[in-house]
């Protein structure tokens, strides 16, 4: 699938408001179809509200509900919901990236060694 | 080409020239060290005949430290070979040394500045510097390794702040009740705990043991054991019950709610039982 379609069909499962980071086409580039399709279907069970988010630790972000994901070895999604509202972001990142992410919201960097 | 071995040759040239090169072979080698233009002879020279001199040599100035037991020595073997591959100060841990199933080989690289992890196949190369190493995670990984040189045994504990110990605390819980294969949270925890509040740097095989014992009820006495020991009680009251009230709206707005319910209870018992107590007191 390509990078457009896989926006095409996050918008329709999250709405036209969804916002996708700058890395998010270089990142998904990255995974085989398998991984686009489990993607995929992750995204619908956080919609249908089946996959177990977050709330930011960081009182700045307490009205968001956060998932993480991890693809491989290399990407990481991290998908945004505002509670009682829509889904407004959804950012693949590498390790770096998704890190920067995590803290700014109060969470700890996801990478084990480089904790 | 093995560059510590090539620098060590330069360097001491006199101890090398005739015996071993001539003039002109190191000559190239010092070209190639410093990145400077080789022609297309030179070049040829250098990887037929040069690079094999130097490969026989790297084999016999060989030095490899193994730290630690339970190691499997076929494993150990492939760790050797790898290493010697690399020609820089480096070491192999992790359980891909010690355990049946592994994930990828991971290979710790030290470098001058900076932290980097890339991976290449099944290979997850770290690089890191010697201050990097300090790192309590590295520390713990150097006690059951094979490496090209003797890891410095010097530890810098940080204390963690309340929000990182929260953050893997609920990220813990998911992982648990996900089954999740790769623990990342949970694993970062356990260890966290035993460090500051045990004084015990585990052992990867240490850590992995009580991986496979420990659930969520376990991980929620931990935590608060945490959190009772570093942070005052008027620290975890203000922080605790404003993030207890986020955590009343999401469950009433959320379909999947039993982990957010989980925190939400024991934050409650860490501050309202104390709160409780101290009311009977008065």
């Amino acid at each position: 699938m390509k990078n457009k379609e896989i926006k095409q069909k996050l918008l329709e499962i999250f709405g036209e408001q969804l916002l996708f980071n700058k890395d998010f086409d270089k990142q998904v580039s990255k995974l085989k179809q398998g991984m686009i399709d489990s993607l995929i279907e992750w995204c619908i069970q956080c919609k249908e509200g089946k996959e177990l988010g977050s709330v930011p630790p960081h009182k700045r972000f307490k009205h968001l509900y956060v998932f993480f994901r991890k693809i491989g070895n290399e990407v990481r999604i991290v998908l945004i919901k505002e509670q009682n509202a829509q889904f407004i972001e959804i950012d693949a990142s590498d390790h770096y990236y998704y890190d920067k992410k995590r803290e700014k919201m109060g969470y700890k960097k996801s990478s084990y060694y480089g904790s | 080409m093995n560059e510590k071995i090539c620098k060590l040759i330069v360097e001491n040239k006199e101890k090398f020239i005739p015996h071993l090169f001539t003039k002109k072979q190191v000559q190239i080698m010092e070209q190639w060290l410093t990145g400077a233009p080789l022609t297309k002879t030179e070049q040829t020279y250098l990887y037929a005949t040069i690079t094999k001199k130097v490969d026989a040599l790297s084999l016999v100035r060989e030095e490899l430290y193994i730290t630690g037991q339970g190691m499997i020595p076929e494993r150990v073997e492939e760790a050797k070979k790898m290493l010697r591959g690399i020609g820089k100060p480096a070491f192999i841990s992790g359980s891909f040394l010690f355990s049946k199933e592994y994930n990828d080989i991971d290979i710790f690289i030290i470098k001058k500045r900076g932290y980097s992890e890339t991976w290449d196949g099944n290979n997850h190369l770290i690089s890191l510097s010697l201050k990097k190493l300090r790192n309590p995670v590295f520390q713990s990984l150097s006690l059951i390794s094979v490496s090209t040189f003797p890891i410095p045994q010097a530890i810098e504990k940080k204390k963690p702040t309340l929000h990182e110990i929260m953050s893997l605390y609920h990220e813990s819980i998911i992982e648990i009740m996900d089954k999740e294969k790769k623990t990342e949270a949970l694993r970062s925890l356990v260890f966290k705990y035993f460090l500051f509040c045990k004084d015990m740097l585990l052992t990867p095989i240490e850590l992995d043991a009580q991986l496979k014992t420990i659930g969520s009820n376990e991980i929620t006495s931990l935590v608060k054991e945490f959190f009772k020991k570093f942070f005052s009680k008027d620290y975890l009251y203000v922080v605790l019950h404003e993030y207890i009230q986020t955590l009343n709206d999401t469950i009433l707005s959320v379909k999947r709610n039993e982990h957010l319910i989980l925190y939400k209870n024991a934050y409650e018992e860490l501050i309202y039982e104390k709160q409780r107590n101290q009311a009977e007191v008065a």
